[in-house]
């Protein structure tokens, strides 16, 4: 019978162990390189997912804002190449939103947000617009390419091209001849300019309406930091309107004065 | 009993692959769980499809067309004229608005219309999991936004 000497057996030892670490070494970079790419990819996504709802929010509401100021846009042109578009409103005014590649930024009037710069790839705007006249619904596009992974990131902004009455809040606490009340009013941005009518709600604290009647106001409840209204109507028999400046607190604490 | 040392290298070896082995497996589950809840995050709570469920929203209630499904209280794709003029509106996308009360059960039932992707089925069996539907809200709207039939974006907004 053939007898087996043990010659050789650390040799065996050596390649078989050595062939195992290989293919171990190999699992363990691949692996290790496909998680780097990985949280490459969510830190982009992620530094994304924060810019973008900046630049859409940020935007939208400067672009709404100038069509409450401006009027409805009446125009938009987008150069792609350019990457910019150019918004004209009601009243003529044009303004302009450019995504800036060399700077790597998006700007909107006096609005600049930068972005990342692996996201430099093709950027690019576009617009697409309701079919109405009016154009109730305006949509802009843009995209950016990761210059690495060459994926695509998309910012979808949708403007509603209708101006929009802003409502305002405040809590009104009003001391008068028959006593205290409290009450939040709510008006809204009117052709007049943010107005509301004191009468309708007070009248029952004035002594008389027929006499004359004055109107204080305070931003503190100690009442020593007076507010100036933009304009204080005289009281009539069927309504005392105010008319509040562009600064509009949200408490007032105010005292009816009469001639009893 | 003696122990001899011709073996020791390949056992060492062995033990050592095993232990690294483990590891990398670990490690292999934990990422595709992070890869996982990423993509869940980017496709379910997508910031495009949150303001187009609230030009929506805005849209239905201005037009009085929401106390109508309201009061019918069926789940719903949305059709709509105002709706619709802003869905044509998205022309790069296939961009589509889904209607239910705020219960379990009604959200499931859109499920069962005809036109629901694969996708919004899978991203209604996740509300499923993440709405409580004990707080006060009355109904919910869905925006998907889809640049083809298997990349779609979600949001589902709840309104009060």
């Amino acid at each position: 019978m053939l007898k087996l000497n043990r010659k050789g057996y650390l040799t065996i030892e050596i390649i078989l162990a050595s062939a195992i670490a290989f293919v171990i070494a190999f699992f363990l970079i691949d692996i290790t390189m496909k998680l780097v790419d990985k949280t490459d990819n969510y830190y982009v996504d992620t530094v994304f997912m924060t810019d973008k709802a900046l630049i859409t929010k940020n935007i939208k509401e400067l672009i709404e804002n100038d069509i409450n100021d401006l009027g409805i846009i009446k125009d938009v042109y987008c150069k792609s190449d350019n990457k910019y578009c150019n918004i004209t409103f009601e009243d003529g005014t044009t303004n302009t939103l450019v995504i800036d590649k060399d700077k790597k930024q998006i700007t909107y009037g006096g609005y600049t947000k930068k972005f990342d710069t692996k996201l430099s790839g093709n950027v690019g705007i576009s617009v697409s617009t309701s079919n109405d006249t009016d154009k109730k619904y305006i949509v802009f596009y843009m995209t950016f390419t990761n210059i690495f992974e060459g994926n695509d990131y998309d910012i979808i902004i949708p403007i509603l091209n209708e101006k929009v009455l802003k409502k305002y809040y405040v809590y009104l606490d009003v001391h008068g001849y028959y006593g205290n009340q409290q009450t939040t009013i709510e008006f809204d941005n009117s052709d007049y300019g943010p107005r509301y009518d004191v009468f309708t709600n007070y009248d029952q604290l004035f002594y008389s309406s027929d006499s004359s009647t004055d109107l204080k106001c305070y931003i503190d409840e100690e009442k020593t930091i007076e507010y100036d209204f933009y304009k204080l109507d005289t009281i009539r028999y069927q309504y005392f309107l105010i008319d509040f400046t562009t600064d509009i607190p949200t408490k007032l604490y105010c005292d009816f004065s009469e001639e009893v | 009993m003696k122990f001899g040392r011709k073996g020791f290298m390949m056992a060492e070896v062995v033990v050592v692959s095993v232990v690294i082995a483990v590891v990398l497996i670990t490690l292999f589950t934990g990422l595709n769980r992070v890869s996982s809840a990423y993509e869940k995050r980017d496709r379910y709570y997508d910031i495009d499809a949150l303001y187009l469920a609230m030009m929506a929203n805005d849209a239905l209630i201005e037009n009085g067309y929401i106390n109508t499904i309201i009061k019918t209280g069926n789940s719903i794709k949305i059709n709509n004229d105002d709706v619709n003029q802003l869905l044509n509106t998205y022309n790069n996308d296939d961009v589509n608005l889904y209607f239910s009360l705020y219960k379990k059960g009604k959200i499931d039932e859109l499920k069962g219309l005809s036109t629901t992707k694969e996708t919004t089925k899978e991203f209604i069996d996740y509300l499923g999991t993440k709405f409580y539907f004990n707080d006060d809200y009355n109904y919910v709207i869905i925006s998907e936004i889809c640049k083809n039939d298997d990349d779609c974006y979600y949001y589902a907004l709840k309104v009060r």
